[in-house]
C-alpha cells in the first residue's frame, strides 16, 4: 500500500465529482468508491464528504434524494446535475493545467 | 436540481434546521453502520469494526454541523454581498435609480390606495367565523322580489331547514342614542339572539349576547362607537345607555374588525336583540307576534359539504309547507337564496356598480404598474448596454451565469423596494385625499380605505412581482454568453439588435396599454360629463336637506310631532333667505324608495298587469320647494287636510298609463289593494328621476304627509341666495326648538342625492387618473428610446450633420422609427378599448363603450404626447456638434 497522502484543499469536491460521474451513489458508496478509485492512498476522514456533498448540492451540481441503498436501507442517493456533469469537464480540466504547470515549475532545474 | 426544489431546501435549513440536522444524523449513522459491515466482511470483529468505522469517519458532531453550515449562511451571505453590490452599483447611476424609482413608486403607490379602497368594500371578507359558508336568503312572491320575513316565518324556516347547521335574522334602522348629553342619530341592528354565536364574533370587551338574550335589554356597541361616542371607556360593560329613550345596559364591544354583515352600506353602531324591537321602534310593534311584519332579513349558514343547490331544494320544500300551512298570506311563497360570492347579493356583497367600478380601478392601476415595470425594463436595456464590459468581465472571470442573472435581479429587487417605499407617503397621502370619493351619507358607511397588513401584504406580493417583471429580460440578455462572444466577434451589433428590438417591442406594448387606460378615462370623464348634463327634472342647486326622525324619541307622540312641524315650519319661514320649504318620506335619488301597486276600477284585474308605482308622502310647496313643475291640476294645499276623500299627485307617466288620452284630474284609485280608501288625482307632476340617475321614466305617485305621517322625515328647503349660508341658521333653528332632537344628514340638496353621482364620479376620477399617469409613464418610456437611439446613433448623426444633412431629415431619422412603432400601438390599445367588451356598458352614462368622441380625443392627447416627448429628445441629437463627435469616436 502507498503511503497515505493528505488530500489538497479544493480537491475533495473534483474527487467527489468524478466518484459521482460513474453513476448516482448514496454516501457511503461515495466514499468506497473514492476509495477504491485512489488506490487508498488519500488520506481524509470520511466524514468529510458530507460538507463536501452539501456544498456541491448548494452549487447546483449535485442532486439528492431519499431512496433505497440496494440492500433495501433507507438512504439519501447522490446524483450528478447535467450542471455538475459540465463543471466537472471545466474542473477536471483547470486541474490539469494546474498539475502540468506545477510539475512543469518542479521539473525545471 | 430545480429552483424550486432548491429554495425549499433553502427555507428548510433556515426554518426547520433541527430536521435537517436528523438528517445528516441519519444519514452519517448508515453510512458508519456500512462501513462497520463492509470491514466485518473483510474478517473484523464486529466490536473493532465498529470503533475502526468510527475513526476513520472522523468528528460526527463536527461534520454535521459543517455539512449543515454549507448552504443557507452561504446564501445568506451571498443575499447579502449582492445587495451590498446592487446598492454600489445603483449609487454610482443616480439619475437611473431616480427615474427607475420614480417610474416604480406611481405604479406601486397607485396600486396601494386603489386596493386599500376597494379592500374594505369589495374584497375583504366578513370578519366571521367562514363566510364562505353564508348563504343570504329572501322571499319572492309573484312579480315581488328581496321580501323580508316576520319573526314567525323566520322561526317555521329555522325549524324545517335542514341544510342550514343555523339561522340568523336581523332588521336596521337608526336609533337616538343617548350616552351622556343630548342624543345622537346612529345606524342600529336589531338581530336575533343566535346572531353573534351563529356567525362566529368574538367581543373585544365584555361578552356578545347570545341565545337566551332574546327579549333582554341588553345593547352590544361596535368598537368604532365605543371609541368615539365612548371614548374607548373600558368600564363600559355594565354602563347603561338610552336607545330611543329605553334604558340598555352594555354587556359588551365588538371586534374592530366586525363591522356587520353588509360591507358597503351604513356600518351599525350598536346591536341589540330583536325581541326589544317592540320597545325601542313602538311603531313597528308587533314584530315578534305579527306573520305581517315582515321586516327581518335572514342570513344562513350552510351544513358543510351541503350545495347551494340542495339548499334551494331544501328551501323549496319548506316555502310550500309555509304556503299550505298560512294559503292568505303564503301563495305563490318562494325562498331563494344568494351565495356569498354572488355579485349582486343585496345582504352579504356591495351593490354591484361599486363592486365593478372597484374592479375596474384595481385593473386600471395594475395596468399603470405593468406601464411603469416596462420603462424600468427600458431603463435597465439602456443601462445594461452600458454596463456590457462589466458583465463580461464578470462571467470571463467564471461567475456563472445563474449567479450574474441573480445579482441583477437583486438589482432589481432593491429597485422595487426602493420604489415601494418612496410610494408609502403618497398612498397616505392619496388615501386621505379619497374622501372627496366618498357621497355624503347620513350614517356612517364601510369604507374606510387603511394602510393596514392586508395593504403591505399586497404591497410585498406586487414588489417582488414587478421587480421579476422588469428585471428578469434584461437580466438574462446581459448574462447571455453572446455578451461575451458578440463583444469580440461583432462589436456588440448582434447584441444591440435583439436589445433594441426588446425595447422596440416595450414601447408598442406600453402605447397599447396607456392608449387602452386613457381611452377608459375619456369615456368616464364624458359619462361624467353627460351626468352632470341630465336634467333630473328638479332644481339639484340651491337647496338644503336634512332628515329628521322623531318617531324614534318616546316623547314625540302624535299631538307633540305635529307642533313639532308646526313650529319648524314657522321658524324655516322666519329665517332670512329661506323661498319655501316642504317635507317628504324621503327626496328623489337619495338612495330611498318604495312600490306600491295602483289599481283602479277600469284597471286590469290580474295581479300581475297591476301598475307598481314609485311612493313617496309629501306636504304642501313640495313640488314648487324641489323645482318639480306640474304638467295639470295642482299639488297639495293645507286645506287638503280636512278633504273627505284624499287627494294624490301622480306623474305624467303613471297618467299616461291608467287613463291614456284623458285628463287624469278627478280620476280615483286605490293603493295595494282593491278595498282600501279611494284617493283622487289633484294634480300631474312632470317625471324626474327617481331612484337612478338615466333611469327609464316611471311611474310615480304621492300622498299627502300630514294626512299620512311618517316616523322618519326628510326636509328641502330652497333658499334664495346661497345655500350654504342657511345650514348653520338651520342647525341654529333647530337646536332652538328641541336641543335633544337629532338632526341627521344636514347639507347641501347636492350633497343629498350625491349617492346617486358616485359610481360615475369615482369612476371618470379613477379612471382618468390612471390614463394621466399611464400617459405620463409612456411619456417618459418614449422619451427614453428616442434618448436611446440618439445616444447609439451619435456617430452616425454626425457623419450625417457633418455632410450638411438637414435637421428635420435628422429628426425624422431619429424620432420617426420610435413614433411610429408608438403610433402603431396606440391604434392597438383604442381598438382594443373599444373592442374588448369590459362591462363598461353598466357603468357608463348616456355614452357608448365606443363613442367615437373619447377614442378620438384619448388618441390626439396621447398623440401630441408622443410627438412632444420624442421630438424633444430627438433634438439632443440636431444639437450635437458634429466635429466634436467624431473626434470623441
Amino acid at each position: 500500500m502507498a503511503q497515505p497522502v493528505e488530500v489538497l484543499q479544493g480537491t475533495l469536491d473534483l474527487l467527489v465529482l468524478k466518484a459521482l460521474v460513474l453513476g448516482p451513489l448514496h454516501g457511503w458508496g461515495i466514499s468506497k468508491r473514492m476509495r477504491s478509485l485512489s488506490n487508498d492512498v488519500f488520506q481524509v476522514h470520511q466524514g468529510s464528504l458530507y460538507p463536501a456533498l452539501y456544498r456541491l448540492e448548494d452549487k447546483g451540481w449535485v442532486d439528492s434524494e431519499w431512496g433505497e441503498s440496494p440492500d433495501g436501507r433507507k438512504a439519501k442517493l447522490y446524483r450528478l446535475t447535467p450542471q455538475g456533469r459540465k463543471a466537472f469537464a471545466a474542473e477536471k480540466a483547470n486541474w490539469r493545467t494546474f498539475a502540468a504547470t506545477v510539475e512543469l515549475v518542479l521539473a525545471a532545474d | 436540481m430545480s429552483l424550486r426544489r432548491r429554495v425549499v431546501r433553502r427555507m428548510r435549513t433556515l426554518f426547520a434546521p433541527r430536521r435537517v440536522a436528523r438528517e445528516i444524523e441519519e444519514e452519517m449513522a448508515l453510512h458508519l453502520a456500512m462501513e462497520a459491515e463492509d470491514l466485518v466482511r473483510q474478517g473484523l470483529a464486529p466490536e473493532e469494526a465498529r470503533r475502526l468505522a468510527r475513526m476513520t469517519f472522523g468528528g460526527v458532531d463536527r461534520y454535521t454541523e459543517e455539512a449543515r453550515d454549507a448552504w443557507p449562511l452561504r446564501a445568506l451571505h451571498r443575499f447579502l454581498t449582492d445587495i451590498r453590490y446592487a446598492a454600489r452599483s445603483l449609487r454610482r447611476a443616480p439619475s437611473f435609480t431616480l427615474a427607475a424609482v420614480l417610474a416604480i413608486a406611481i405604479g406601486m403607490g397607485a396600486n396601494a390606495t386603489v386596493f386599500s379602497a376597494v379592500d374594505s368594500i369589495a374584497i375583504r371578507p366578513l370578519a366571521v367565523r367562514s363566510p364562505e359558508s353564508l348563504v343570504a336568503m329572501y322571499g319572492t312572491q309573484g312579480e315581488a322580489s328581496l321580501l323580508g320575513f316576520s319573526y314567525a316565518t323566520y322561526r317555521d324556516i329555522q325549524r324545517n331547514a335542514e341544510a342550514f347547521s343555523g339561522i340568523v335574522a336581523f332588521t336596521e334602522g337608526p336609533v337616538n342614542v343617548t350616552v351622556s348629553a343630548a342624543p345622537v342619530s346612529v345606524w342600529a341592528m336589531h338581530t336575533s339572539d343566535n346572531y353573534f354565536t351563529e356567525l362566529g364574533v368574538g367581543s373585544s370587551l365584555g361578552r356578545m349576547y347570545g341565545p337566551g338574550d332574546l327579549s333582554s335589554p341588553v345593547v352590544v356597541l361596535s368598537y368604532a362607537f365605543w371609541t368615539t361616542a365612548l371614548g374607548s371607556d373600558p368600564y363600559v360593560v355594565g354602563r347603561i345607555i338610552s336607545v330611543n329613550g329605553n334604558p340598555f345596559t352594555v354587556v359588551g364591544v365588538a371586534t374592530p374588525q366586525f363591522t356587520g354583515t353588509r360591507l358597503f352600506t351604513y356600518e351599525p353602531s350598536l346591536w341589540i336583540p330583536v325581541g326589544m324591537h317592540v320597545q325601542t321602534i313602538p311603531s313597528s310593534a308587533g314584530l315578534l307576534t305579527r306573520r305581517d311584519a315582515t321586516r327581518l332579513l335572514l342570513i344562513g349558514r350552510l351544513h358543510g359539504g351541503t350545495t347551494i343547490a340542495q339548499a334551494r331544494a331544501n328551501l323549496d320544500a319548506v316555502a310550500a309547507q309555509l304556503a299550505e300551512a298560512f294559503p292568505d298570506q303564503y301563495r305563490g311563497l318562494g325562498i331563494s337564496l344568494l351565495s356569498n360570492r354572488t355579485p349582486i347579493n343585496p345582504w352579504l356583497a356591495p351593490p354591484q356598480r361599486i363592486a365593478m367600478i372597484g374592479r375596474l380601478l384595481l385593473l386600471g392601476a395594475l395596468l399603470v404598474l405593468l406601464i411603469a415595470c416596462m420603462n424600468v425594463s427600458s431603463l435597465l436595456l439602456a443601462r445594461m448596454s452600458v454596463r456590457r464590459p462589466e458583465m463580461a468581465v464578470r462571467l470571463a472571470l467564471g461567475a456563472s451565469r445563474r449567479r450574474v442573472v441573480q445579482q441583477l435581479l437583486t438589482e432589481s429587487l432593491l429597485l422595487a423596494v426602493l420604489g415601494a417605499l418612496v410610494s408609502i407617503p403618497v398612498h397616505v397621502v392619496v388615501s386621505q385625499g379619497m374622501d372627496v370619493l366618498v357621497p355624503h351619507l347620513e350614517y356612517r358607511s364601510g369604507f374606510r380605505p387603511s394602510a393596514d397588513a392586508r395593504v403591505l401584504g399586497y404591497g410585498i406580493v406586487l414588489t417582488v412581482a414587478a421587480s421579476l417583471l422588469f428585471g428578469l429580460g434584461p437580466a438574462l440578455q446581459a448574462s447571455s454568453r453572446s455578451v461575451v462572444s458578440g463583444l469580440r466577434e461583432f462589436g456588440g451589433r448582434g447584441v444591440r439588435q435583439w436589445g433594441t428590438r426588446f425595447r422596440e417591442a416595450l414601447v408598442v406594448s406600453q402605447a397599447v396599454v396607456s392608449s387602452f387606460v386613457l381611452v377608459a378615462g375619456g369615456l368616464f370623464v364624458r359619462s361624467l360629463q353627460h351626468a352632470r348634463s341630465l336634467d333630473t327634472g328638479f332644481a339639484i342647486d340651491g337647496a338644503v336637506a336634512f332628515t329628521l326622525q322623531p318617531g324614534l324619541s318616546p316623547e314625540y307622540d302624535a299631538a307633540r310631532t305635529v307642533a313639532l312641524y308646526r313650529v319648524l315650519d314657522d321658524a324655516l319661514a322666519s329665517l332670512p333667505g329661506v323661498e319655501s320649504a316642504a317635507r317628504a318620506a324621503w327626496l328623489p335619488l337619495d338612495s330611498n324608495g318604495s312600490g306600491r301597486r295602483v289599481f283602479t276600477d277600469d284597471g286590469p284585474a290580474e295581479l300581475a298587469k297591476v301598475p307598481v308605482a314609485e311612493f313617496n308622502a309629501v306636504t304642501p310647496r313640495y313640488f314648487a320647494t324641489l323645482g318639480t313643475p306640474m304638467v295639470e291640476g295642482r299639488e297639495f294645499v293645507t286645506t287638503d287636510s280636512a278633504t273627505a276623500v284624499q287627494g294624490v299627485v301622480i306623474n305624467q307617466v303613471l297618467a299616461q298609463r291608467l287613463w291614456p288620452g284623458t285628463s287624469a284630474i278627478g280620476k280615483r284609485l286605490r293603493l295595494e289593494s282593491p278595498t282600501s280608501p279611494e284617493l283622487e288625482v289633484i294634480g300631474v307632476a312632470r317625471p324626474s328621476f327617481y331612484r337612478a340617475l338615466g333611469e327609464r321614466p316611471r311611474p310615480a305617485l304621492w300622498v299627502n304627509l300630514d294626512r299620512n305621517p311618517r316616523a322618519r322625515v326628510t326636509m328641502v328647503v330652497r333658499s334664495r341666495g346661497s345655500e350654504l349660508a342657511l345650514l348653520p341658521a338651520i342647525r341654529a333653528a333647530i337646536r332652538a326648538i328641541d336641543p335633544t332632537l337629532p338632526v341627521v344628514g344636514l347639507g347641501t340638496l347636492r350633497q343629498h342625492v350625491s349617492v346617486a353621482y358616485t359610481s360615475t364620479e369615482s369612476g371618470a376620477i379613477g379612471v382618468l387618473g390612471f390614463g394621466i399617469l399611464a400617459l405620463l409613464l409612456a411619456a417618459s418610456g418614449i422619451y427614453g428610446i428616442t434618448a436611446y437611439t440618439v445616444s447609439q446613433r451619435r456617430r452616425e448623426v454626425g457623419i450625417r450633420l457633418a455632410l450638411g444633412a438637414r435637421h428635420s431629415s435628422v429628426l425624422r431619422l431619429i424620432a420617426g422609427r420610435a413614433l411610429g412603432l408608438t403610433m402603431i400601438g396606440a391604434g392597438v390599445g383604442a381598438a382594443l378599448a373599444a373592442l374588448v367588451p369590459m362591462g363598461l356598458d353598466s357603468l357608463l352614462l348616456g355614452v357608448s363603450p365606443r363613442d367615437p368622441r373619447a377614442l378620438a380625443m384619448a388618441t390626439i392627447v396621447f398623440g401630441f404626447v408622443a410627438v412632444t416627448a420624442s421630438l424633444a429628445a430627438a433634438l439632443r441629437a440636431v444639437r450635437l456638434d458634429a466635429m466634436r463627435v467624431l473626434r470623441l469616436e
